[in-house]
This record gives C-alpha cells, sequence and structure tokens, in this order.
C-alpha cells in the first residue's frame, strides 16, 4: 500500500558501523516516534551504478538497523545506504548515509591475544582479526591479507608499579623481558593501519603472573 | 612514513599516508556536494593496479596531469579551511607529478596501448559531466587515486 511521504520526520542518525567489513547499517527512530510502531524499509546503492536496489530482509522490519555486509563486500567499491519510516499510512522521506568506503573506513578488530609466561617475561602470540564471511563454511580471510601494512600497538601495565610500557610491532609474536617475578601484568593489544584515522577497537584485557623467582624460594627452603 | 612507489622501471617515495590523512578530513563534505552517484569517474576497470607495471607510470602521470590542470585550478571551496586542505594536496600530487616527470626524461615512463585506452576512458567519464560537477567529482573521488596508488 503506497504511503504518503513525508508526513513523517525521518530516521536520524544513518549511518554504517563497521568492524572487519561486516558492515551494519544504523539509524535512530524518527524525532518524537521513539516507542511508536514504527517500520523501515532500507535501499542501498553502489556508487556509480545505475539504481537504487532493495534488501529484502530489511523491508518493513521494525528494528533499527540492517546487516549490507553481503551487499557491501567489495570493498574497493563505495557505497550508499537509505532508509525510511512508516507508520499506519505516512511515511518519512529517505534518510540517507554518506559515501561509504569500506576498505578505508572499516574497523579494523583487536587480534586474538596468548600469553605465557616465566620468571622475567611474558611472551604474547597474536592472530590476526579474520574478515566477516558470509557463511561459517566458507574459509576464512585474515584483516592481514587485506591489510598487509597491518600492525598492533601492545601495551603491558605492571599492576604493582602501575607503570605502562607500549610498542609498535607488525610480527605475531614478541617478548617482553626485564619483567619482576611473581608480579600481574595486564596485557592490551590494538591492531591498525597506517592512513587517515579509522577508530578503532581494543581486545580485552588480559592479566596475567610472572612466576615467583626460583632462586628466592630455593633459598628459603 | 614514506611510500615508495614502484611503477614499472619508474620508482618514487611520496608521503601518500599524510596525504591520505589530509584527505580524509575533508572527504565527507566533498563527497556531500557530489549529488550525482550513478557516475564514478575512476572505475575499477582502469585501476592502476590493474594495469600492468610498465604502463602505470605513464597513466599516473596523465591522471595527476588532469587533476591538477582541471580539477584543482577550477575547484571552488566552500571555505577556507578546505582551500587550504586543499592546496595542500595539490601541492603533494605536483610533487608526485613531477617525480613522475623526471622519469619521463629518464626514459622510464612509457605511454604504451593499455594506458592510453585507459586514460581515454577515464577522460571520456570525466568529460561526460558538466563542468563544475566533475570537478567536485573528481575531487571527492582523491580517495580512489590514492588506495590505487597504495596498491600500486
Amino acid at each position: 500500500v503506497p504511503c504518503v511521504s513525508g508526513d513523517l520526520p525521518k530516521p536520524t542518525n544513518v549511518a554504517f558501523i563497521s568492524i572487519n567489513m561486516k558492515n551494519i547499517l544504523q539509524w535512530n527512530p524518527p524525532e518524537g516516534l521513539q516507542g511508536m510502531e514504527v517500520s523501515y524499509t532500507v535501499q542501498y546503492f553502489i556508487y556509480g551504478q545505475k539504481k537504487w536496489l532493495n534488501k529484502s530482509e530489511c523491508r518493513n522490519i521494525s528494528r533499527t538497523y540492517c546487516d549490507l555486509s553481503a551487499e557491501t563486500s567489495d570493498y574497493e567499491h563505495q557505497y550508499y545506504a537509505k532508509v525510511k519510516a512508516m507508520w499506519g499510512t505516512n511515511c518519512s522521506k529517505w534518510a540517507e548515509t554518506g559515501r561509504f568506503y569500506p576498505f578505508l573506513e572499516t574497523q579494523i578488530g583487536p587480534p586474538e591475544v596468548a600469553l605465557t609466561t616465566d620468571e622475567k617475561s611474558i611472551s604474547i602470540v597474536l592472530t590476526a582479526p579474520k574478515k566477516w564471511k558470509k557463511n561459517p563454511e566458507e574459509s576464512s580471510i585474515s584483516m592481514q591479507q587485506i591489510y598487509s601494512n597491518l600492525k598492533y600497538n601492545v601495551s603491558i601495565y605492571n599492576t604493582k608499579s602501575n607503570r605502562t610500557w607500549s610498542q609498535c610491532v607488525t610480527n605475531h609474536t614478541l617478548v617482553f623481558s626485564w619483567l619482576e617475578p611473581g608480579t600481574l601484568y595486564c596485557v592490551l593489544v590494538e591492531s591498525f593501519v597506517p592512513g587517515p584515522p579509522r577508530l578503532t577497537h581494543p581486545s580485552e584485557r588480559q592479566c596475567v603472573s610472572t612466576l615467583e623467582d626460583q632462586t628466592t624460594a630455593l633459598e628459603v627452603k | 612514513g614514506l611510500k615508495t612507489l614502484h611503477l614499472g622501471s619508474c620508482v618514487i617515495t611520496t608521503n601518500l599516508q599524510g596525504i591520505r590523512s589530509g584527505f580524509s578530513e575533508i572527504r565527507d563534505s566533498v563527497q556531500a556536494k557530489d549529488e550525482i552517484i550513478d557516475v564514478r569517474i575512476l572505475r575499477k576497470t582502469q585501476s592502476l593496479q590493474g594495469t600492468k607495471p610498465a604502463d602505470q607510470c605513464c597513466l599516473l602521470h596523465h591522471i595527476l596531469r588532469l587533476y591538477l590542470d582541471r580539477v584543482f585550478k577550477n575547484y571552488q571551496p566552500p571555505d577556507h579551511h578546505i582551500f587550504r586542505k586543499v592546496s595542500r594536496l595539490a601541492n603533494s600530487l605536483l610533487t608526485i607529478k613531477k617525480d613522475l616527470r623526471l622519469c619521463h626524461a629518464h626514459m622510464s615512463c612509457p605511454c604504451g596501448e593499455e594506458a592510453k585506452e585507459k586514460y581515454s576512458q577515464i577522460l571520456s567519464h570525466f568529460e561526460e559531466l558538466p563542468p563544475q560537477a566533475v570537478v567536485v567529482k573528481a575531487l571527492g573521488e582523491l580517495d580512489i587515486l590514492l588506495q590505487w596508488m597504495e596498491e600500486a
């Protein structure tokens, strides 16, 4: 049933939230219609092509987000998306995003972080984050394969002395030496790609204790 | 960090990261002025990285000349902030173009059929549009050109 366009205010803050190429279109309900039974319809556009395309799973939906990862998966292309609100027989005009360039804008998620310790050092092994994939059976693509210049900012915090070091690395294994035995250290890692600024997503903070100093332990016996 | 561009036998270094960061500051406002979203000037089929190395220098040289002679020269910035950013971008690209001209002088920037063909396609996309609209669109596509250079 065609609706009367323009009688409703538009959805607001329409934008792509993109992490590791998982591209979600997100918006806020129109002003004054929060909590009402509003439904939404989404369309997207590939820059340089000819027409707006429907996303069938995001037609007349009540949620305020739509996963457009599959539709925007060619990250050398640029995209637009738009959403309109409907309530009864009224609907809003379209609210549109700016030009979205996944390759430049996607946030790089944190790597997986594995820690092992001995008395005076902590070894860290990093595994690059994985690119979004359409279905689980597909083989995984590492974000490193897409961004060859992917780097990591590794921070280590001594909970006893409250001191923090940071180190920027490109390889996936590193060792922090000359640490204090029997001390709790916490590690935080952030992936980043040199170039235009992007939002970042630090890893969960992981804490581990260095082993007790074996020499003093022996003397005590 | 400086980036070394290997364009066939022409090798130049440039602060590509600085240029990209500079453009990212004005990208949204420049692209917002481009309302002709069903036309793209720099298309995947003419990409630099999809061109054989020997022709990459010539193709980039021609694209930069197009930008410097017909985009930056005719662009009317809406405010002083954008004017300053665009001027800095133009100067950076001018430096790259001068380096490519040196390669040309040393016979390491040949123009083969592929470069000529791809550049003429880009030019025809460029000339499809009215002058002021195409200037805004081309400037908005600098992120594509810079990405091509990053991947070259």
